[in-house]
Order: structure tokens, then C-alpha cells, then sequence
């Protein structure tokens, strides 16, 4: 849920980068951490292992501008994408205003996406929203992979609702922050509704 | 015989003469770990003579309910057929105690208070009689103003368990299997159950191998695939438990068929398919 702080003329909201194992949701974070400028991020911080398991979460505050004289700071969140931490994924979904499902687009990962996206919209709705009307959007990550599946295969099985979908190789920031962009324009769009 | 192997999961059969006569010793096909079997020693005179025979497989058990006709009494008549019991219902105490003095009923389950005898007193009768030594008692408990005064029972009259009228089905089956852990879920799961539960499997395998895929080819090439990765295994297999119903495990061993078809799949890859045979 968007809080506003009118006293500090400020709206935090939250965003919820999901998607299964190793699909690419820390590196969206690590990505965008790298190439925003210092004084508009606050520390990143992520609970990892050094096999890579995100424990529990990542978070990165980031300053997007101004809107009607209100500063906007988003809250960027990765959940763990492994089957087992369903427990930490519904307590991190918890308040979220927006949603990126970051999709691996490895042939054999598919299974997992599916799995993945079934999870998230359970999960929301145990939180009491609607996967249909809350803003989200979908990634396909890992393009540059030769195991890639083709991207009409991939919305065919992964699309929700007609979301913005967009293709991206995180690991050298291709299509991370267009991703952002649109997610944090349709959150930003839903605010002005309410 | 079916044994799990305590160090890779793996299930197997062993060819042995039950009631073992002395200690066998078997090793699992998968690892090698070996493991002695012995047998069972026999109870002190006098200690089972009021233990029931041999239930023969297939035969219902039988259970005892007595409680006023309403909707609960036929949510327990449900549950426990589905659980694989032959449910007979009572209105009175009375009648309910010459039930089970008459069939040696392995289950009953009583209303606290009922017409004629009281079902705290049933319970007090059927724990003092060494004949019904192995019938299990379940209370069912009155509410007054449930939200408003809540205490849990501190004098259960004997009876094994204690349950209440909104208890979840799930709630019930775990309390009856905790009594009976041999009880079996007589519901057949419908194929969407089987397919699931399949999926899962492969899902879990599928997170197992991309988190840890240095590990997974050396347990591929030195053949210690299960000892490296036991606590990823194990923390896999609790989660399938945790998600696929218990009538599906009890029928399939989706788990172990999935990892097993992995490794031999991936050695035939790695080794070649003569040295993966050997």
C-alpha cells in the first residue's frame, strides 16, 4: 500500500520483483543499484549466500522524481525464487503497490515460471489483491542465452492480462530499466486514480 | 519389504520371511549403506493379552460414535469413512458402551454429555476395562460462547484426544492418524492430483540442480550424487510432503522416481551408457 508522508511531501511505494530461482531478480536490483546516481539511492541490501539463494529479500530505496510537488521513492524488493521459501515470499508481498515477474527464459525453466506465476497470483490474493488489477509487469530475462525459447512461446504461456512485457539480458542491464519504467509508470498511474 | 535408505532416500524391496527368526542384514541398492534388520522381541506375558488380532488387510475398522443427530455427527461419519472406518452411530451412552464391549470397536468417539450415561463416564469404563485396552476415546468437547471463553481441558476422563465442533477435516484426519498411524486415506485422488504432485517433483529437482550444479556433476561422475546433496534432498522432500496430499504419497513415490530418473538419465549423459550400467 503507498504511503505518503504529506509532513516530508514524500509517497513510498513498493515494488515486487518475483519470479522463480536464478531467473535474474537480484541482477535486475544490482543493475539499476550500479547505474543510479548516489544521491538518489539509498544501500542495497541483500541477504544472499554464496551459492546466490536470496534468503530472505533485497532492498533498494530509489528516488524517481516529483509528482504534484510530492517526492516519489520507491522501494525495490526481490523475493527468494525457490520453491521451499513460499513462508518469506508472502511476508515480502505483503503492502506491495506494484509487481515485476522476471521470467527465465531457459526452455527447461519453464515449468518454474509457471509454477512461479500460479504462486504469485495465490499469494496475492491470500493478501486480499488481484493479480488482474494490481500494476504489473512481465520480463523475459536471460535473452541472450542459446537455450532461449522463442518470446511468442514464452507470452503465450507466461501473459496475464496483456501487461507490458519486455525482453532483457540483466546481466548487462538490457531491457532492466525500461522494465522499471513502465512498472513504476503504472504505480505512479494508479496513485493519481486514488 | 519396503525399506528407505536413512542416507539417499532411495526406497527399496528386500526378499525376506516375516516374522524375521534372527537380525538380516541388507545393503540399499543406491549407496550401499547397509542396515540390520532384527526381530521384533517378543512382549512380557500378560502385557498384549488385550491387544487386537492382526487387522487382515482390506477390513474396515470399526468405530463407534455417539452424539445427538446434527451436521457434525455426519461430518465424523465422512471423515472416518474416508479414512477407511466402518462408522456406527449412536444417540445414547448406553447404547453406544454395548457397541463397543460387542465389537471391540478400535475407535470411539463420545459427546461429553449425552442421554443416559455421560460420555466422560463411557470413556472412564472403556479405559478401565483391560478387554478394551486397545480402543482408542475421543472427547468431543461442548462450547459455550467459543470466542467469548476458551480453555483447553485439563481432565480428558481417560481419553485419548479431544476435539471440538469446528474442527478442519484436515485437523481430525492428522488427530486419527496420530491414534492409528497406520491408517490409510481410503479417497482415491483424482489424476490433477497425480499430475501436481508430479510437477512438484520435477520443479523441486529442477531448483535442486540450478542452485547447485557444481555439486550435482561431481555427484553425477563419483556417483555420490545423494550423500553430496542430502540436505538439499531432505529439504526437498519436506516440502513435497508439505504440499502433496497425503493419499498420493501414500499410492506414488514421485519424489525418489524423479531424482532417480535424473541421475540415471545425467549419467548415461556424463559416463557413457556402458559405464553408467556398470
Amino acid at each position: 500500500m503507498t504511503f505518503i508522508n504529506y509532513a516530508a511531501r514524500e509517497i513510498n511505494c513498493k515494488i515486487v520483483y518475483y519470479g522463480p530461482g536464478l531467473c535474474g531478480k537480484t541482477t535486475n536490483l544490482q543493475w539499476i543499484y550500479d547505474k543510479t546516481n548516489p544521491q538518489a539511492k539509498g544501500k542495497l541490501i541483500s541477504l544472499a549466500t554464496e551459492t546466490d539463494r536470496t534468503l530472505f529479500f533485497d532492498f533498494l530505496p530509489l528516488d524517481l522524481g516529483t509528482v504534484k510537488g510530492f517526492k516519489t521513492r520507491f522501494h525495490l524488493y526481490t523475493v527468494p525464487g525457490q520453491v521451499f521459501y513460499d513462508a518469506s515470499r508472502k511476508l515480502i508481498l505483503k503492502g506491495v503497490d506494484g509487481v515485476v515477474f522476471v521470467a527465465d527464459s531457459q526452455e527447461p525453466r519453464m515449468d518454474s515460471n509457471i509454477e512461479s506465476l500460479q504462486n504469485l497470483e495465490k499469494n496475492l490474493k491470500e493478501q486480499g489483491y488481484d493479480l488482474n488489477t494490481i500494476p504489473y509487469v512481465l520480463q523475459f530475462n536471460k535473452r541472450d542465452l542459446p537455450t532461449a525459447l522463442p518470446v511468442e512461446d514464452m507470452y503465450r504461456q507466461l501473459n496475464y492480462k496483456g501487461e507490458p512485457t519486455f525482453e532483457a539480458v540483466a546481466m548487462n542491464g538490457t531491457g532492466v530499466f525500461d522494465t522499471l519504467k513502465a512498472v513504476a509508470k503504472l504505480v505512479l498511474t494508479e496513485l493519481k486514480k486514488k | 519389504m519396503e525399506i528407505t535408505c536413512k542416507q539417499c532416500s532411495a526406497t527399496y524391496r528386500v526378499n525376506v520371511q516375516l516374522p524375521l527368526t534372527g537380525p538380516v542384514r541388507v545393503a540399499c541398492p543406491s549407496c550401499g549403506k547397509q542396515k540390520t534388520l532384527r526381530p521384533v522381541a517378543a512382549e512380557p506375558a500378560g502385557a498384549g493379552s488385550a491387544a487386537p488380532a492382526p487387522r487382515p488387510s482390506g477390513r474396515r475398522r470399526n468405530a463407534v460414535i455417539a452424539d445427538e443427530p446434527r451436521p457434525f455427527r455426519e461430518f465424523l461419519v465422512a471423515e472416518l469413512s474416508k479414512l477407511g472406518f466402518e462408522p456406527h452411530v449412536f444417540e445414547t451412552g448406553d447404547k453406544a458402551l454395548e457397541r463397543v464391549r460387542e465389537t471391540g470397536a478400535e475407535l470411539v468417539i463420545l459427546n461429553v454429555y449425552l442421554r443416559g450415561k455421560l460420555g466422560v463416564e463411557i470413556s472412564e469404563e472403556i479405559k478401565a476395562d483391560p478387554d478394551l485396552k486397545h480402543s482408542k476415546v475421543v472427547l468431543i468437547g461442548a462450547l459455550f460462547r467459543a470466542n467469548r471463553f476458551r480453555a483447553n481441558p485439563t481432565n480428558l476422563y481417560g481419553a485419548d484426544e479431544y476435539i471440538e465442533e469446528q474442527i478442519p477435516a484436515v485437523e481430525f484426519h492428522r488427530i486419527v492418524r496420530k491414534l492409528f498411524p497406520s491408517v490409510s486415506d481410503h479417497e482415491e485422488p483424482e489424476p490433477r492430483e497425480y499430475d501436481e504432485a508430479k510437477r512438484l517433483a520435477r520443479l523441486i529437482l529442477s531448483d535442486i540442480i540450478i542452485y547447485n550444479a557444481e555439486k550435482v556433476e561431481r555427484g553425477i561422475r563419483e556417483g555420490t550424487f545423494f550423500e553430496l546433496l542430502r540436505a538439499e534432498i531432505e529439504d526437498g522432500r519436506n516440502y513435497y510432503e508439505s504440499r502433496v496430499p497425503f493419499k498420493v504419497r501414500q499410492r506414488t513415490e514421485f519424489f525418489h522416481e524423479t531424482l532417480q530418473h535424473f541421475v540415471e538419465m545425467k549419467r548415461e549423459e556424463v559416463l557413457g551408457p556402458r559405464r553408467a550400467e556398470a
